[in-house]
């Protein structure tokens, strides 16, 4: 059991990675950022969960509360700037 | 709108305005007007002070979701006005200043339609769009955010809804 999650942009500089694999992931993307702090420092997880920070399940933008199941790609995108 | 016919191209590599032009006036043999607009990176930071300048900017994209968001957008401009086609890319990658990051091409009857339609992309694609912008220049790297003014352009087609 085990979910891809992806980070960008500055989120990929602060953790270090664009992609990892997480096994013990928790029931939504809230409790996902809290199972990452063996992982990660406080101040990396409070990027990872700023108001601004908009999650994506499978691609699609959810709420942090969306349940997550065996499988999932969970990404976590920072404000847009494209354009 | 009937027989619009909308697509989306995500790229490293430069694109020809012409070509852009010739594509979408291809899916709209009975267009009135082409409308057209290029994004470019800017050399100067927008506080414009002299003496410090952008040398390139990074892009990166959630390759997959940004395809699928921005047909969406295109799609909904067709519904939302009276247009034929349009055709967007959309560089990634490290980009130097003056560089083309976006061509946006509208196909439609009348001028109005078309320039309407253009803004309405513009304005969703930066609001909804999962691309980054990295600024590297004389003050370092820095990552960018979604700028107020863009966000109020943006509301302003929500208030429209209403």
């Amino acid at each position: 059991m085990s979910v891809e999650v992806l980070f960008f942009a500055h989120l990929a500089e602060l953790t270090g990675a664009e992609q990892i694999e997480v096994d013990q992931f928790g029931a939504n993307p809230k409790e996902l950022v809290e199972n990452l702090k063996h992982q990660f420092s406080d101040q990396v997880l409070d990027a990872i969960r700023a108001t601004s920070v908009i999650v994506a399940v499978n691609q699609q933008k959810v709420d942090w509360d969306a349940s997550l199941k065996d499988g999932d790609e969970v990404a976590f995108l920072p404000p847009f700037s494209g354009g | 709108m009937v027989n619009a016919v909308n697509s989306v191209s995500i790229t490293e590599a430069e694109f020809d305005i012409s070509r852009e032009y010739q594509e979408v006036q291809s899916k709209a043999p009975h267009a009135g007007a082409i409308v057209s607009f290029v994004g470019l990176v800017r050399d100067l930071y927008d506080d414009k002070s002299e003496g410090a300048n952008i040398e390139y900017i990074e892009l990166s994209h959630y390759s997959g979701m940004s395809e699928t968001l921005c047909q969406d957008i295109l799609d909904q401009a067709s519904e939302r006005f009276d247009v034929d086609a349009i055709r967007l890319v959309h560089r990634v990658g490290r980009l130097a200043k003056g560089e083309q990051i976006v061509s946006l091409m509208v196909a439609s009857r009348h001028r109005q339609q078309g320039f309407a339609a253009a803004e309405f992309v513009m304005d969703y694609l930066k609001n909804q769009a999962p691309f980054w912008k990295k600024e590297v220049g004389d003050r370092g790297e820095q990552w960018l955010g979604l700028k107020e003014k863009d966000q109020q352009a943006y509301a302003r087609w929500q208030q429209n809804d209403k």
